[in-house]
């Protein structure tokens, strides 16, 4: 976490570009991680992250916008991967206590952690932050039709979980 | 409940969170060594996993294969259920400490005889940082050359707190924007400089740790950070100079610090022993004539504060710092007490009691698993050491982590014959499915199979939006009380007789899951539940970028599933599967490393074009 590596050869970028960049996509970084992983406080952390990977390649990048997409989606990605026991763990020590969300949210963000990540990516994104499927596709590394394969299946599943 | 509904309840719950830190901040950042409780974050995210989720469910995953959910990601047999059997959490606390964030933790506990371990505490901070502390090692800042201080930068993008106390700062010329000195440290013991530069951002500068902390407070501190140079990387600065060592950086305000406190003999006051992600100069501040020691191996600095009390810090590993505070009633007795402070495996999964919890806490530092076996945690350090070595490319840090709990039975086959060439992948279910379940799963095409004399098999086809997207499977309830999936993935197509037949000439296996007794199928691997996922990003220097994934399980393969055409090449000296994503115009390789270890290379569109090149020529086992 928060590895930082100053890579040999990349291109130099000004101050005021990453800065410029860095305020103007910061809010949406945080927003989509958000969406990953439901949990602001990581969010901004993984957000922070991605933000930082971008710094170094900001002048080569065609897209950096698609590129911050990317690492934030892979990002957490990852955070999920490393931190689904440590979270079930936890959620079970506390499931029944009182939380600051509402109920309704409670529940589906529990309906949420059951699904795969990348149907919980794919869903989230889409609904969510009104991705495109290309842009889905291309932060999850999978073709857009299996993107709507992932959401199709996501809300089949968060319907069966909201029921019951 | 319709698809609309289900939408506007998960528009209106990420909003909730979007706006909502479920863990209470602490508001004020302050050093490590506050214990704060802090609120669980209370979201009760799965407590379905206990199961809620039906085997049926599961087999939406793991039968047919399809397996797989798409490149590289592997769902052989992603349960939920088992995290769940088994497990019982002993320690209830009535209030958790906020661990989101934390993955391994490390750990340490103070072996004497007369140190008695006391409860274990958890500091968390807002982690609303905006910027990154910096720490440099400085040695010769001031007027003794042999003085060692810690430098901490804060770059912010935000002027709050500008300008500084005027009770406490002077104003001074700088070589570019505004600058404030307080080189009286009266109070905190450190030099402080607030630079609002030119570009935006502000830079809070700390100096701690001198000998003497008045000395090297004036203007020889100020003229020695006006020269630094803003690196290319908006956070990260050049290394100021010879006289100065980077030591890391981190978001500015401190994450997760967890201690424990001990009572050593008769003092009244004892040590306080445990791990920080903070930076250096977080756990340093305040105190003075710092020297380098060692700390169970790792290097250390020690410095002291006014009140006598002494504080150890060592660097653990890339994110974590072991910290160690001594009461200045035991100031006799240092030098045995950092001594005694020994590693030890711990597991930060585990309920961890804290400060207000009744729960005694017996010994929260050897987790079962860690008497029993390796934990979860415990990750393969022997794995090949492939790397592209190119001047076209820089490679970037290797990194090791647990592999993602997941459950994973199954085989793989490397296929060949006249009219089949790929890989077969089985995944297998402990529970019996039907139709009806496939069905739920989104197989649109489900026929049963004719000839099967034990249990019931269909080839399932579907899955997709569209024909085009589909994929097809053989799903096969067996009479043993298992269900097998089987897929496919390789140059020649799938749904062919032959492909059907030798998938129903397989029978239970003793010692593996599955025997297929066919000249046409070689076992290429057993899929064992991964522990360890390496990953190496290598940029090109004109652009793009490649990712190496070694995983210790054929879970690996799962990425070619859902490809639409494979190809066999060579890579690594090995027979590897190449698969050209020409949606995205990334290309795919994936092989069976060796030892146990499946590779996957992935070049995205700015290297694709080099990766026959890249593959053939580049790619190295720097291990030999």
């Amino acid at each position: 976490m928060h590895r930082i590596t100053l890579m040999p050869g990349a291109v130099t970028v000004t101050p005021t570009d990453f800065d410029t960049f860095y305020r103007a996509n910061r809010d949406a970084a945080v927003r989509w991680a958000v969406a990953l992983v439901g949990d602001r406080a990581v969010a901004e952390e993984l957000a922070h992250d991605a933000l930082a990977a971008v710094g170094p390649r900001l002048a080569e990048l065609d897209n950096p916008v698609g590129y911050l997409r990317r690492s934030v989606v892979n990002r957490g990605t990852s955070w999920l991967r490393s931190h689904a026991r440590e979270q079930r763990r936890i959620h079970r020590a506390t499931a029944g206590q009182p939380t600051t969300y509402s109920a309704e949210t409670h529940e589906m963000l529990s309906a949420l952690a059951s699904l795969p990540h990348k149907q919980r990516a794919a869903v989230a994104l889409r609904y969510w932050d009104d991705w495109t499927d290309e842009q889905i596709a291309e932060a999850l590394g999978c073709a857009p039709a299996s993107v709507r394969v992932l959401v199709h299946r996501a809300l089949a599943t968060l319907k069966k979980e909201i029921s019951r | 409940m319709n698809d609309d509904l289900v939408i506007a309840r998960l528009r209106s719950a990420l909003d909730e969170v979007a706006v909502t830190d479920a863990r209470p901040a602490a508001a004020d950042p302050r050093p490590t060594g506050h214990h704060d409780v802090v609120e669980a974050p209370v979201i009760d995210l799965h407590t379905a996993a206990t199961g809620r989720r039906s085997a049926r469910a599961w087999l939406g995953v793991a039968a047919a294969t399809a397996v797989l959910v798409g490149a590289g990601g592997w769902a052989l047999t992603q349960r939920s259920a088992p995290a769940a059997t088994g497990e019982s959490t002993t320690v209830v606390p009535t209030t958790m400490p906020s661990v989101t964030g934390v993955a391994t933790l490390p750990w340490f506990e103070l072996r004497l005889p007369d140190a008695v371990p006391g409860e274990v505490s958890e500091t968390s901070t807002d982690p609303e940082a905006n910027g990154f502390t910096q720490s440099w090692l400085v040695r010769g800042l001031g007027d003794d050359a042999s003085s060692l201080g810690v430098l901490s930068i804060d770059v912010r993008y935000d002027a709050g707190g500008l300008p500084p106390d005027p009770a406490a700062y002077t104003e001074l010329p700088a070589p570019q924007g505004t600058a404030w000195l307080n080189d009286d440290p009266t109070g905190t013991g450190s030099p402080a400089l607030v630079w609002r530069r030119d570009d935006g951002t502000v830079w809070w500068v700390e100096q701690v740790g001198l000998l003497d902390p008045a000395e090297g407070g004036g203007p020889a501190f100020a003229d020695y950070v006006f020269a630094i140079e803003r690196g290319t990387f908006n956070d990260l600065l050049n290394n100021p100079d010879e006289q100065s060592e980077w030591i890391g950086a981190a978001p500015a305000n401190e994450r997760v610090s967890r201690n424990q406190d001990y009572t050593v003999g008769d003092a009244a006051a004892g040590v306080v022993l445990g791990v920080t992600s903070t930076q250096l100069l977080r756990a340093l501040e305040g105190t003075t004539g710092i020297t380098e020691i060692s700390v169970a191996g790792n290097r250390a600095w020690k410095g002291t504060r006014p009140n006598g009390e002494v504080t150890v810090v060592w660097l653990v590993d890339s994110e974590w710092r072991g910290l160690l505070r001594i009461s200045s009633l035991l100031a006799d007795r240092v030098d045995e007490i950092v001594a005694a402070v020994t590693p030890v495996a711990a597991n930060v999964g585990e309920p961890a009691p804290v400060r207000t919890t009744v729960v005694p806490v017996t010994d929260p530092l050897t987790p079962p698993e860690s008497t029993t076996g390796p934990t979860e945690n415990s990750v393969r350090t022997d794995f090949p050491d492939l790397s592209i070595v190119s001047a076209r490319i820089a490679p970037g840090p290797i990194e090791v982590a647990p592999a993602p709990p997941v459950d994973a039975l199954g085989q793989v086959w490397r296929v060949q014959s006249d009219r089949l060439d790929g890989l077969l992948l089985v995944g297998v279910d402990d529970a019996v499915t039907d139709e009806e379940d496939l069905a739920e799963q989104g197989w649109r095409t489900i026929t049963a199979l004719e000839g099967v004399t034990e249990g019931t098999a269909w080839l399932a086809v579907g899955r997709g939006d569209d024909p085009a997207s589909d994929q097809t499977a053989i799903v096969w309830a067996r009479p043993e009380g298992v269900t097998w999936g089987f897929g496919w993935a390789g140059p020649s197509d799938s749904s062919t007789d032959e492909w059907i037949d030798l998938v129903l000439s397989a029978t239970p296996g003793s010692g593996v899951p599955v025997v297929i007794a066919d000249e046409r199928a070689t076992v290429l691997s057993v899929v064992a539940p991964p522990t360890t996922i390496v990953s190496r990003t290598f940029t090109g220097v004109d652009g793009g970028s490649a990712v190496l994934t070694l995983t210790d399980s054929a879970t690996q393969l799962s990425g070619l599933i859902l490809a639409e055409s494979v190809t066999e090449i060579e890579v690594d000296g090995r027979t590897g599967w190449r698969v050209d994503d020409t949606s995205l115009g990334w290309v795919r390789v994936y092989w069976d490393a060796g030892d146990g270890w499946f590779a996957e290379l992935t070049f995205d569109q700015g290297l694709a074009e080099l990766a026959d090149e890249l593959i053939t020529t580049n790619l190295v086992r720097l291990d030999g």
